[in-house]
């Protein structure tokens, strides 16, 4: 409106309301002189009383407006065209591979947050590790490299391309070896395209792994006459005879083998319960969880399992008068169990294997227990043939290496002949991830793409096939090692294209029940996992010629001194994964410690030589010595010393480097493979104390009423041996029972300690990670712990885990005290933790008899913007100065009851699983609605071993468990 | 004036025959007076401790109580060790103010203005403990029951921490009226005595026109008693509910019957050993040996001497109860106390709380002001372990053997602790120069006590 135009009152603008800019500032002027002398311009005292009423109804009001902050505009960027899978705040799930495991991988808002098992596959059945938890952290690593190098310096694909080819050919034309080096591979497509490749460039392809199986391939090949893995059905034995064999941690694949083993750990059990007996030097993860558990050397178990194959086979073998009655009852009960019995070892010295070949032979093992089987589609690991093309570089006569997936300037034995022989190669080529040992001294890295960016497939058991597909773009400028393969071969087109070609082709046929080619690609791409039978061959057993092995195992020669014995741990492994925060901060199963390795000693030997646990000391053999801390291990054999590997990295990101000494260097190449046993040394102690950062410091229970055991004879008599009457008075009213009620049960029997449920939990829950000098202090935030126990003989323990968690008590001592009401009890049974209401006084975890809550001591540093893409967006961050602890996964209950109401059905026992319970591989966490009499949950309070923690507190958790029974 | 009558069964109150004037210039000539040299180093020194304790403070309130040395287990240890230390302290002024008046034990007239000052800055330095060891101090508001948008929400009433806030507020309020109260008489003396305007109108102020007339005396005495009547439940009451922190809860150790009258017993042994410490340095640095005399200390050694033995009692108790109950975690708890790694935390605590107030059978040790000094300092270092003990060897070991840990403190908590000393000897240190140290017109009044009337 302009100025000369009246307004709806009748008056010309000027007069009333100001219309543009001049208007007001002409009213203004106006106003000013029209006001002048009123009340406006003073504000002295001792105005009136209608002066002073205005002041302050101007101020009462102007004040908070000032006040009110304005919140910055973040950019906000609607979608055009929103994408069609992507629904904010609905998580979508793929099936994918992560070492040999079937996973799942959800992904939110396109970005991959969290794995789970693929519960589809037959295989694991759903089961995963503690490794695989953690790999969806290791995508987000910012240590990761952003582009191919040639000579250490970033270049484009294409210029990497055409640099890499022509070093090949120029390889290839000088006459020269090119061979490529792969971890163990179960990939058909790969192995189809590595063959390509080593066609093409008159290459040979050599698998390697740090840490091999290699001795039982070699054995197979000597018992069976091929390059033949074994695959193992613990679910189908009444009797495990482990000779060191850590089964459910590290050798061969865990979460299947756990899976498999705890179905038969149930006094209920079809076919009855099974014996595990291990005998071993060290105590391992399995060994923890045996019925009975024998430590003794290595000498000692050899020489034992020699007179296990007297007994059974009739061999000649030279008397082990020690171990007698050992053997004697061990080869009754062998035989007792013909046909499911089950002998493993983990003995890296090929002979053993052989004569642990011989004994299942003997026993009607294969074809029940263990099927053996051989496959084109497999290439294993042959630590021989690596052997000989670290001597054929030597010469000088390797024009071109290609190392994927393996690091051995890190993990070969003796790193620097290595070095040294990998120097005089022209062309060395790596496709590492981020910088390691290797790829620094190597003048190509055609980086490589994490498994969740990659497409591949994995042969994870004799007949089932298990995808690997990228959920997410590379997020770094890497690219898959096959594409980087298929440029080396000119090939046009993606791997993605080559993979599903090569399905079509070869691996269609062999399938049974779909219609098509591309019916059979995207069934099987959904599920995650196929069964194609076909692509193994089964392999015949039988007896063979025992005495030349038996004397190769005889004349093994034993130095004096400790004999260090290399092992791996479940979280950390080989190595690889040691930048990964999780797996670092997580306390090792058997010892809680994290953050380090440490030499593992026996009580007997400490206390001799005055070392006790955290003392720095120089383990030495006549070849390498590391320095580190001393760990005093209850199970150790007097006279070993065990050491793991996977530390001691000196590439590496900033949160492996450094950390521990690198043990790989005392293990040894002898008699055709690579063996962790062979040196021998002495400890000095330093005299310096670095401590341990343990979670758990005290092994006792002291007597108390925490884990409850019997024996399987005393079960069987009474099932509630053990279990004591405890009467409890109330005074306080129950909670209401309506509606939802949730519960959980843990089985003791089926937990075996792997801690795969804590680090699931940790990703659920977005769990900080404190770093070593907190977890030193006693400060980690692991809402979810496994308590690890020893009864009786320091030097033969036995050993129990339990689980603790937030026990959702219905009397809560903690409810009861907090001043603010942070702590407070839902309808449903949870006892709810509502962060933005703590004010911190911690007198809650004072006041918790499970201390399972968790205090955030400082603002846990987040500023790694990359790793923080892992958080889970369903649970909120928490501030310093809160208190936190287990929800039962509160997000996913909510998620599982709007599901259900949007689906418009009732909720059902299944449809929620909590992080942990859903990571078990072995199914030990059962949670429901106890309210649901058909539930799992219900099942299991009503059970003969159900039983609570400090059940005389009357605190009345909802958490119970199945107490522990050993077949005994 | 000198009286020649001095009764033969009752000691006067005031030691040497003075008359009133002289008695309002023994006590308040020092406030007039320039400081002296050692009150300038000693209050120096205070404030120098004082402000390294509060840059410690802000440090760990800004950084996180991951600055101090406590853990998932131990969630409490020297932070409310020092809460519980500093109030129990303040708990023998609020005795000697109140409930000395109601038994009408005139004596206490001589220590009863210092000893309530010294209850107000301990209560000071004791709720400075709360607010910083919450995690986040900045919403300890929240505590508060007042009305909100949020339901409304109100807080737990079933929590001891909320009765704590209840009690300790409670107490700082009507221990601030009670000795506030009390200094008008005195500070009305200031008023009067004064030759600066600046003084005169600052004390006139602060003396709220006091007139000094009959019917003021009057208000003042019905007053004090009202007070009095108020205040002495509460110092049976304040560390009952500080004893229910620990008493309510369910760690073995802590989960006890005996704590209310064993927390009392032992907050009026460890504040009577403040006041000797306190009582015994002024008299002397003062010259105030005729208002604060022996029979003053000897009658409050006499104090601690009772509340030392039920405290050593009540250890005793503890013990019998622990073993009696077959109860194996309490057990365990006590055993762990006297033999585990914090031992010589529990024999200092037996030493200086149940041997050292033993001697005070002696008369002859009583009165020797040496003496009562270095126990006193005893007893209250004592009384610090008592609490250590109570609440870090409970907490470090309690149900499930996989949290047992070992706790020790970092330089920050220490810090803060000498800090809150800085801060009590700085507000003491400004009282003694600023306020009346010794209730002047209540000793002028129980002045003949003890004399004949003339």
């Amino acid at each position: 409106m302009s100025k000369f135009e009246t307004n709806e009152n009748g008056n010309k603008p000027s007069e009333g309301y100001w219309q543009d800019v001049e208007n007001k500032v002409q009213d203004q002027e106006k106003t000013d002189k029209e006001f002048k002398d009123d009340e406006f311009d003073s504000f002295s005292v001792e105005k009136s009383r209608r002066s002073f009423l205005k002041i302050m109804g101007f101020s009462v009001t102007a004040l908070p407006l000032a006040g009110c902050v304005k919140i910055p505009v973040r950019a906000a960027i609607p979608y055009l065209y929103k994408n069609e899978t992507v629904l904010p705040g609905v998580a979508n799930w793929y099936g994918s591979t992560f070492n040999g495991t079937p996973v799942l991988v959800k992904t939110r808002e396109g970005r991959p947050i969290k794995i789970e098992g693929n519960a589809k596959s037959v295989f694991t059945k759903g089961g995963i590790g503690s490794q695989e938890q953690a790999s969806v952290l290791s995508l987000y690593d910012s240590n990761r490299l952003n582009a191919p190098t040639v000579d250490g310096t970033n270049v484009e694909w294409n210029q990497f391309d055409e640099k890499l080819i022509a070093a090949l050919n120029s390889a290839k034309e000088a006459g020269k070896e090119i061979h490529i080096v792969t971890p163990s591979m179960a990939s058909p497509s790969e192995i189809a395209l590595i063959k390509e490749f080593t066609k093409a460039y008159g290459a040979t392809h050599i698998a390697y792994d740090g840490t091999s199986d290699y001795s039982q391939t070699a054995a197979n090949e000597i018992s069976f006459g091929k390059k033949a893995t074994s695959e193992y059905s613990f679910d189908k034995a009444n009797l495990i005879v482990s000779f060191g064999a850590d089964f459910l941690g590290t050798w061969g694949n865990s979460s299947a083998n756990t899976k498999q083993y705890v179905a038969k750990r149930n006094p209920k059990a079809e076919g009855g319960m099974s014996r595990h007996i291990q005998i071993e030097p060290i105590m391992s993860l399995t060994g923890s969880n045996a019925d009975f558990r024998h430590t003794k050397s290595l000498k000692d178990s050899r020489s034992i399992l020699l007179g296990v194959l007297q007994g059974v086979t009739g061999a000649e073998v030279k008397a082990n008068v020690a171990n007698k009655d050992m053997i004697a009852n061990l080869v009754k009960e062998l035989k007792a169990n013909n046909g499911k019995s089950l002998v493993v070892s983990n003995d890296s010295d090929i002979n053993v294997q052989v004569i642990v070949n011989q004994i299942n032979v003997a026993l009607g093992s294969y074809g029940n227990t263990i099927n053996v089987s051989s496959s084109d589609h497999k290439v294993l690991a042959n630590d021989k043939a690596f052997e000989e093309l670290v001597s054929k570089m030597n010469t000088g006569n390797v024009g071109a290496v290609l190392l994927v997936g393996v690091n051995p300037a890190y993990t070969y034995p003796n790193s620097d002949a290595f070095k040294k022989a990998y120097a005089k190669v022209d062309t060395r080529v790596t496709f590492a991830l981020s910088n390691d040992e290797t790829s620094t001294l190597s003048n190509f890295n055609a980086t490589g793409n994490h498994a969740y960016e990659s497409w591949s497939d994995t042969l994870v058991s004799s007949s089932e096939l298990s995808f690997t597909q990228p959920v997410v773009q590379p997020l770094f400028g890497s690219r898959m090692f096959s594409e980087t393969l298929m440029a080396t071969l000119s090939k046009k087109g993606s791997f993605y294209e080559y993979m599903k070609a090569f399905w079509e082709a070869n691996l269609f046929a062999k399938s049974t029940g779909y219609l098509s080619a591309a019916d059979f690609w995207n069934m099987s791409l959904h599920d995650g996992v196929v069964t194609v039978e076909g692509l193994t061959s089964k392999v015949s057993t039988g007896i063979i010629s025992i005495a030349p092995y038996v004397r190769n195992v005889q004349n093994i020669n034993y130095k004096s001194g400790l004999q260090i014995i290399t092992y791996q741990k479940t979280a950390i492994m080989d190595g690889e994964m040691a930048n990964n925060p999780w797996l670092q901060e997580l306390p090792d199963p058997i010892t809680k410690a994290t953050w380090d390795n440490y030499a593992m000693i026996s009580p007997k030997y400490a206390k001799d030589n005055s070392i006790k646990s955290g003392d720095l000391v120089t383990l030495k053999s006549e070849s390498h010595e590391i320095t580190i801390p001393a760990i005093v291990q209850p199970g150790t054999e007097m006279n070993t010393v065990a050491v793991a590997v996977g530390y001691g990295r000196e590439v590496a990101g900033k949160v492996a480097k450094n950390l521990g000494g690198n043990a790989f260097a005392f293990n040894k190449f002898s008699n055709g493979s690579i063996q962790n046993s062979l040196s021998y040394g002495t400890i000095k102690n330093t005299g310096t104390f670095k401590g341990l950062a343990q979670s758990q410091t005290h092994q006792y229970m002291e007597g108390r009423d925490i884990v409850r055991e019997a024996s399987l004879t005393d079960y069987s008599k009474d099932p509630k041996t053990g279990h004591k009457k405890v009467k409890l008075v109330n005074i306080y009213p129950p909670h209401s029972k309506e509606g939802h009620q949730w519960a959980m049960a843990i089985d003791l029997n089926s937990c075996t300690g792997c801690s795969s449920c804590i680090v699931s939990c940790n990703a659920e829950n977005n769990v900080a990670v404190v770093g070593r000098q907190e977890v030193a202090n006693r400060r980690e935030m692991h809402w979810l712990r496994l308590d690890r126990y020893y009864k009786g003989d320091d030097a033969q323990p036995e050993v129990v885990h339990m689980p603790m968690l937030c026990q959702h008590c219905e009397n809560a001592p903690c409810e009861n005290v907090c001043p603010v009401l942070a702590t407070v009890h839902s309808s449903d049974g949870i006892n709810q933790q509502i962060y933005n209401r703590c004010v911190g006084t911690r007198y809650c975890a004072n006041n918790c008899p499970y201390k399972v809550r968790r205090f955030n001591w400082f603002n846990y540093d987040r500023s790694d913007k990359m790793a923080n893409m892992v958080l889970n967006p369903d649970v909120s961050q928490r501030s310093r100065g809160v208190m936190e602890k287990c929800s039962l996964c509160i997000q996913r209950i909510q998620e599982g009851k709007l599901t259900a109401k949007r689906d418009r059905r009732k909720l059902k026992d299944g449809d929620i699983k909590v992080a942990c319970q859903q990571s078990c591989p072995g199914g030990a966490i059962v949670f429901g609605d106890m309210n649901d009499k058909d539930s799992k949950i219900s099942e299991y309070l009503g059970h003969d071993r159900n039983y609570t923690v400090l059940e005389e507190l009357n605190v009345k958790p909802r958490v119970s468990y199945l107490s522990k029974v050993r077949n005994k | 004036m000198s009286d020649a009558h001095v009764s033969k069964f009752r000691q006067p109150l005031v030691t040497e025959d003075r008359s009133y004037k002289q008695i309002s210039e023994d006590i308040l000539d020092t406030l007039e007076a320039p400081p002296t040299k050692g009150w300038l180093i000693g209050f120096s020194l205070s404030l120098l401790i004082l402000t390294i304790g509060t840059i410690v403070i802000l440090y760990q309130v800004s950084t996180g109580i991951g600055t101090w040395g406590l853990n998932k287990t131990v969630g409490w240890s020297w932070d409310i060790t020092n809460f519980v230390f500093w109030v129990g302290i303040g708990h023998a002024g609020t005795l000697i103010s109140a409930i000395l008046l109601i038994f009408r034990q005139r004596w206490r007239t001589g220590i009863n203005r210092a000893a309530e000052a010294m209850t107000i800055f301990a209560v000071a330095c004791a709720g400075l403990f709360p607010l910083i060891h919450a995690g986040r101090p900045w919403l300890l508001y929240w505590v508060f029951p007042y009305p909100n948008t949020r339901g409304p929400l109100w807080v737990n009433f079933h929590s001891p921490l909320l009765w704590d806030v209840v009690a300790i507020s409670t107490y700082l309020t009507v221990s601030l009226v009670f000795w506030y109260m009390g200094l008008l008489p005195d500070l009305a003396s200031v008023r009067d005595r004064t030759k600066s305007k600046f003084r005169k109108t600052i004390y006139g102020i602060a003396s709220f026109g006091w007139n000094g007339s009959t019917r003021t005396w009057h208000h003042f005495e019905v007053l004090s008693l009202i007070l009095a009547g108020l205040a002495t439940p509460l110092v049976l009451s304040v560390h009952t509910i500080v004893s229910f922190d620990f008493a309510t809860s369910i760690v073995p150790g802590w989960h006890t019957t005996i704590f209310p009258p064993y927390f009392v017993a032992g907050a009026i042994f460890s504040g009577f050993a403040m006041v000797c410490t306190l009582m015994i340095l002024t008299r002397k640095i003062m010259n105030w040996e005729n208002y604060i005399t022996v029979n003053h200390i000897d009658a409050m050694c006499k104090v601690i001497c009772l509340t030392g033995s039920m405290v050593g009692l009540a250890y005793g108790t503890e013990f019998f109860m622990a073993w009696y109950s077959g109860n194996p975690y309490e057990q365990y708890a006590f055993t762990n106390r006297a033999f585990g790694p914090y031992w010589w935390a529990y024999w200092s605590m037996i030493t200086c709380n149940v041997v050292s107030p033993q001697f005070f059978w002696f008369k002859k040790l009583r009165r020797n002001m040496a003496f009562v000094f270095v126990i006193s300092i005893f007893v209250n270092i004592g009384m610090w372990f008592e609490r250590f003990v109570i609440i870090t060897t409970s907490l470090h070991r309690d149900y499930l053997p996989s949290s047992w840990v070992m706790y020790s403190p970092t330089w920050v908590e220490i810090w803060t602790f000498i800090g809150t000393f800085g801060l009590f000897f700085t507000l003491f240190f400004l009282f003694i120069r600023f306020l009346p140290g010794i209730a002047v017109a209540e000793v002028k009044s129980v002045y003949r006590f003890a004399r004949g009337n003339k």
